[in-house]
């Protein structure tokens, strides 16, 4: 990819002359300078990805936690590949019905069928780790049973291996992807541990069931280390309901609920659910929003989180010499920009990113609707000229991903978000975390 | 299961708890444990290797009561039926693992195809097999004692991996034998098993081979 790089420079170049229009104008000549362009990259990256998909289809049901984890926000894959990738879910084998039933028995002491009052032996979702069954508990009440395929902890270890030397031969020489690869183990580990799920399960229905939001109840006499057994949430999962072609105003009420809770959650600064998938959200016949899954629970570090969160006002602001400082403690640049070549590119292309990404809380409301921001976005994550040197601390794998995701599932329902007061609420939380902690060294 | 089998699996299976704390237990301590008395015992099994012989029957017995129960069990395809068989098993080991692992050597991997357990076992393999819809046609003369021994085989060299299996709850073995079967599962609904039937036959008849295997067969009898 040595000859890609000038284009986008000079097109981040372009970008930040410009300065940061929200304008259509704008967004459409930026556009037309990235199209034309991204085709001919586009289809060869999709013949990688073909490639790549073949030997991870091997891999079963790892491979798709690491390749959600390292796609396109790291820069390190291209979107291509990433849904290609989607696609593999569908195609990790369901675990058979004899095997479920002795999974229960040695988890739980006896068989679903003596256990529960009713146990659905089909399971209605698949876990990249397990699958999901619903069943009915003796005192009536209507549960999710996810069940762990045995051995779990072991295969991560050993896909991971193997995911490590394919992935080995897709980046960048010498680039040091093992932080990468402990972060993504340390989650996946942290996800076969369905006790600690649970407790999550706990934590999460303390502090947001509400006439807003509603999360399952862990149901633990029912629960061990692989088998997690919580209440069944009724509700729309995002695909069905935009299939049935729901209305403007709901899509902006669930939007407005996605939004305020990636924002609550942030505001507590405790703990993030960090899968921002559209199927581990419901929308509830009560008009609340269901979040389930908690297998993928951050809490990042302090000083990680403030810098985070630091990236908006500083890009709202265009406050390059902040920014820059940023970058830096954030693994994003390694030396500086103003004499190194590459290193510009990082900056300005990263820096442009993070403008288009502070969008949406430059006013008092945005539409995620819009087929600019859409393309922008797009043009982004099509065009990331570090295509194959990974950047940024590890933590950047979830927490973009959480962001990001947040931001997809809102253009998936189109929805105008109401911006309220989330930017000083952001800067509040700056305000406090920023007390009593010494400034952080450049 | 009837009152009697089920009284006399009680018996067993205390045995069998008896036995992996002290394996020279006596009738009387059995009849303590169990609170029958000796009478009944004796009247129920006249040594105590009938008794341990039991204990595998009477899980054998236990897995098909269990079965009978499953409404979807006739639904399930051949790698769940097989894998069914195996893991209830299993299960019902687990209980009296010390047991199991002490005497399923000498007790039925040995004794080859003579105990109640291994002709259960074998009968209802090749039940699941013949009841197969989705399975190559495979006339009936293809299950003979070979095909019985390699069920016996298979399953002994089953309980050998678990009795070995240290993995958190035996995690490794349903592994296995998911793998396993799903593997057996492939290969019976595939053209290969079909393809090398048809192969084997013709070659039965027609290998140039055949008059070589003669001699050899001729000469080991002079020497036999």
């Amino acid at each position: 990819m040595d000859d890609f790089p000038s284009t986008p420079y000079s097109r981040g170049k372009i970008f930040a002359k410009t300065g940061l229009k929200v304008g259509t104008n704008y967004a459409k000549h930026y556009l037309d300078q990235l199209r034309g362009k991204s085709t001919d990259r586009s289809s060869l990256y999709k013949n990688t990805a073909e490639d790549m998909m073949k030997e991870f289809t091997r891999l079963r049901g790892t491979a798709l936690k690491i390749a959600q984890a390292m796609s396109i926000d790291q820069g390190m894959l291209p979107e291509e590949f990433s849904s290609v990738m989607s696609r593999s879910q569908h195609q990790v084998p369901p675990i058979q019905r004899a095997l479920v039933r002795s999974v229960i028995k040695q988890e739980l002491g006896d068989y679903p069928e003596r256990l529960f009052d009713a146990f659905d032996t089909k399971a209605f979702a698949a876990a990249s780790i397990g699958q999901v069954h619903k069943a009915v508990l003796k005192d009536g009440r209507k549960v999710a049973v996810k069940i762990q395929y045995p051995g779990m902890r072991e295969t991560i270890s050993t896909d991971l291996g193997l995911a490590k030397a394919l992935f080995k031969r897709f980046v960048a020489k010498g680039s040091d992807i093992n932080p990468y690869f402990e972060e993504i183990r340390d989650t996946l580990l942290m996800e076969t541990d369905y006790r600690r799920e649970g407790e999550a399960l706990d934590r999460f229905h303390e502090r947001y069931e509400s006439d807003r939001f509603t999360t399952p109840q862990w149901i633990p006499e029912y629960s061990s280390d692989r088998v997690l057994t919580m209440t069944f949430l009724e509700g729309e999962h995002v695909g069905d309901f935009l299939e049935r072609g729901a209305g403007q105003e709901e899509r902006n009420w669930y939007g407005q609920l996605l939004w305020d809770f990636f924002h609550l959650q942030v505001e507590s600064h405790a703990e993030i659910h960090a899968d921002t998938h559209p199927g581990n959200f419901v929308l509830t016949t009560d008009r609340r929003l269901g979040i389930i899954d908690f297998g993928c629970v951050k809490t990042f570090p302090e000083d990680f989180f403030r810098d985070y969160l630091m990236l908006l006002p500083t890009h709202l602001k265009r406050d390059e010499e902040e920014i820059l400082k940023l970058y830096y403690r954030l693994g994003v640049l390694n030396s500086d920009p103003g004499s190194n070549e590459r290193e510009r590119e990082y900056y300005e292309f990263s820096m442009n990113y993070g403008f288009t990404f502070a969008m949406p809380y430059m006013n008092d409301t945005f539409d995620f609707a819009d087929p600019e921001f859409h393309a922008l976005l797009k043009g982004f994550t099509r065009n990331v000229p570090i295509s194959n040197e990974p950047r940024g601390n590890r933590h950047f794998l979830y927490s973009t991903r959480v962001h990001v995701g947040l931001y997809h599932l809102l253009m998936k329902l189109g929805a105008e978000v109401s911006i309220g007061q989330s930017r000083e609420k952001i800067e509040s939380v700056l305000m406090e975390m920023s007390k009593g902690m010494p400034e952080a060294q450049v | 299961m009837d009152r009697k089998t089920e009284n006399r699996r009680k018996i067993a299976n205390t045995a069998a708890d008896l036995y992996s704390k002290n394996s020279r237990f006596t009738y009387k301590d059995l009849a303590e444990a169990t609170g029958l008395t000796e009478k009944t015992i004796r009247s129920h099994f006249s040594n105590r290797k009938e008794m341990f012989l039991f204990f595998y029957e009477g899980a054998f017995l236990t897995y098909k009561d269990l079965t009978e129960k499953m409404p979807d069990w006739e639904q399930y395809m051949l790698a769940e039926k097989l894998s069914h068989l195996s893991l209830t098993l299993l299960d019902l080991f687990h209980e009296h693992r010390t047991f199991v692992e002490k005497t399923y050597g000498s007790m039925i991997e040995r004794a080859g195809n003579s105990t109640a357990f291994a002709n259960h076992l074998v009968k209802e393999v090749n039940q699941i097999l013949m009841d197969d819809a989705e399975m190559l046609h495979i006339p009936s003369f293809f299950y003979n004692k070979a095909t019985d021994a390699a069920i016996l085989f298979h399953f002994h060299g089953l309980m050998r991996f678990w009795i070995r299996d240290h993995s958190d709850a035996s995690q490794k073995t349903m592994e296995l034998v998911d793998k396993w079967t799903a593997l057996a599962e492939a290969v019976a609904y595939s053209k290969v098993g079909e393809k090398s039937l048809e192969f084997a036959k013709f070659m039965a008849y027609n290998s140039p081979l055949n008059d070589t295997l003669r001699k050899i067969r001729k000469s080991t009898k002079c020497y036999g």
